[in-house]
């Protein structure tokens, strides 16, 4: 019976369109099937990259919905965790992060900026091995000196300083940030100093006025990717503020973080909140983060 | 020195014009504008050196002789090679930390070839194109701290990834997936190559939407398409972009993943999520055996040092054609 239903249906399909050649037909049907392999290709890709994204932001999400309903099985809406988070510890975690990733932005783009205007612009003799070495301390990982850091600061009673903290965040992303900021001046033609020195302007004059502006969107990008990397990180802040008073909202979340033992709905929150300011820096700056990444491909 | 003398000169052809006339003050004025540029070189690059030598090389060194000694923190005493002999390659641990430090890089590749993937389904599709690169690359903004929390409990015993396979029909798979050692190590490997997955896809499809457009339409002209424009096309065009997502995965594999097994495993069940850089903290700071954990630290460098130098190899590589 199904058989025959379906032979009717393809015997009787060709008829009525029986006006132009066979030839224009074939090719007519061939367009319409391409049409029709296009439309379900790019369908199915959007549901891969559909999929894909949803992947990504569920986790987000999952948070944001456990931080606002109630645990006992209703799923009410609350604002109980958020009230309870915003009243404990962790604005005061933030405070301290903050300050510490400020101080370490201070000292990276400061000194940082610096360095490559030296590098690039006034190179003296030994400026190339000294490049070198700093593009070699690119690759040495924090673990390595962390433990004999560790005892440096305590011996000099440095644990739990917050500024000293920051200058050594600082420190540790110094080799990268005027490796960028070097390249980035280079580009400038050299033509610039010299005219501003013929002028009559001093080194540091130039420097202030005419390179720090035209440097400011390589400092964005440098200033945003190491407060994402200072905001974010944990081990050096576990280490070297581990006193109460000091600890930063990584290491507070890092250690109240066991859902056995403390609510759901407070420990989501809490996450939350700490990644917030970096979600808005990213929002604002995403151009610039990408721009920093690939900083490395040489081009 | 020549070069130097050249560029001074390059610009200011007053300066140039005038020394035909008087020799001697153009050279003077040339020498001392030489040495003011040289003078203030130095100046603005010192802080940046004082602070590198004192909190970075300073340091490294102290871990690299350290690393030598039986070292309490306090006083030390020569042991030669006895850390890493006896306290890093023959320790009864060190099999396993190995292992999973491998089964994390090794992962790596297959992460970034679905990146590979993606970035071009992205780059050959403007629907919605902006709002997907924004979701993708959210994740770059979130600490381990705040995505080891998540997952840690999405994937325990009771949270919602359980409950989903319950839903799904696959309650057989649910279980406490950070409590197995397989399990939780797996869980580390996903977690991870989640994490890293949007941030190569719009690296990718940076590298990919700055490409030489012309090819590809020529390639496109001569027939190419599908997975045929994908293989012979799309992947030679990128292959600095791919190899960077590769090298700065691994590099973060391998030295960046302390966060993650903090909040996610704390390195167990056991030892069983410890990879080399997780082992560096317990040996010192848990088990108080500084020494070896000095040593971990100049192997951690080694080994980043091995992945720079097949970057660069790669990069010359990339270079010659």
């Amino acid at each position: 019976m199904m058989t025959d239903h379906q032979s009717t249906i393809t015997a009787t399909g060709p008829t009525p369109v029986a006006g132009p050649s066979p030839a224009a037909r074939k090719v007519g049907t061939r367009r319409v099937g391409d049409r029709l392999k296009a439309l379900l290709s790019t369908g199915l890709v959007r549901i891969v990259l559909v999929a894909l994204a949803a992947m990504t932001i569920a986790p987000l999400g999952f948070m944001v919905f456990k931080s606002l309903t109630k645990q006992d099985g209703t799923n009410a809406l609350t604002f109980d965790a958020w009230a309870a988070v915003l009243n404990g510890k962790l604005p005061q975690a933030g405070l301290i992060s903050l300050q510490v990733s400020v101080i370490a932005i201070v000292v990276i783009l400061g000194v940082g900026t610096l360095a490559a205007f030296g590098f690039a612009k006034l190179s003296f003799r030994g400026s190339q091995p000294i490049m070198a070495l700093i593009i070699v301390l690119m690759l040495v990982p924090g673990q390595t000196f962390i433990i004999t850091e560790y005892f440096n600061f305590s011996n000099l009673g440095l644990i739990g300083n917050i500024p000293a903290v920051g200058v050594l965040y600082g420190a540790t992303q110094i080799p990268f940030a005027t490796f960028i900021l070097t390249n980035f001046f280079r580009a400038i033609p050299d033509e610039l100093v010299e005219a501003a020195i013929i002028d009559g302007a001093s080194y540091p004059r130039a420097f202030w006025s005419i390179f720090l502006p035209l440097a400011r969107p390589a400092m964005v990008t440098v200033g945003v990717l190491a407060f994402i990397g200072v905001w974010n990180d944990l081990l050096i802040a576990l280490l070297f503020l581990p006193t109460p008073g000091a600890r930063t909202l990584s290491v507070v979340m890092a250690g109240a973080q066991d859902t056995r033992v403390f609510d759901v709905s407070q420990v989501m929150a809490g996450s939350l909140l700490s990644a917030i300011p970096c979600i808005i820096v990213y929002l604002i700056f995403q151009r610039q983060i990408a721009v920093g990444l690939t900083a490395g491909t040489g081009k | 020195m020549s070069l130097d003398l050249r560029r001074a000169t390059a610009g200011p052809t007053v300066a140039r014009r005038r020394s035909r006339a008087g020799r001697p003050p153009g050279v003077h004025r040339r020498q001392s504008v030489i040495r003011q540029r040289q003078y203030w070189g130095r100046i603005f690059v010192l802080p940046a050196l004082v602070l590198v030598a004192l909190l970075i090389i300073l340091p490294s060194l102290q871990g690299l002789y350290y690393s030598f000694t039986d070292w309490n923190g306090r006083s030390a005493t020569w042991v030669g090679l006895d850390n890493y002999i006896n306290g890093i390659f023959l320790s009864p641990d060190f099999g396993r930390i190995t292992f999973n430090s491998l089964c994390v890089v090794i992962s790596v590749p297959f992460g970034v070839a679905l990146s590979v993937v993606v970035a071009n389904l992205l780059a050959n599709s403007t629907w919605g194109r902006a709002w997907f690169r924004g979701i993708y690359f959210l994740p770059i903004a979130l600490s381990w701290v705040v995505i080891g929390i998540t997952f840690a409990y999405l994937l325990s015993g009771r949270g919602p990834i359980n409950g989903l396979l319950d839903v799904v029909g696959l309650g057989l798979l649910s279980q406490d997936w950070l409590g197995g050692e397989t399990s939780a190590l797996l869980s580390i490997i996903l977690v991870f190559n989640w994490s890293y997955f949007g941030i190569n896809v719009v690296l990718l499809f940076t590298g990919m939407t700055t490409a030489d457009q012309s090819v590809t339409e020529a390639a496109r002209l001569d027939g190419a398409h599908g997975v045929k424009m994908f293989t012979n096309i799309v992947i030679p065009q990128v292959r600095r972009y791919i190899e960077l997502s590769l090298i700065v995965t691994m590099a973060a594999a391998i030295t960046q993943i302390f966060a993650l097994i903090y909040t996610m495993t704390s390195g167990g069940p056991g030892v069983s999520t410890t990879t080399l850089e997780y082992a560096l903290y317990t040996r010192s700071f848990s088990l108080g055996h500084f020494s070896q954990g000095a040593a971990f630290g100049i192997l951690l460098f080694l080994v980043s040092l091995v992945f720079a130098v097949v970057r660069l190899r790669a990069g010359v590589k990339a270079d010659d054609d």
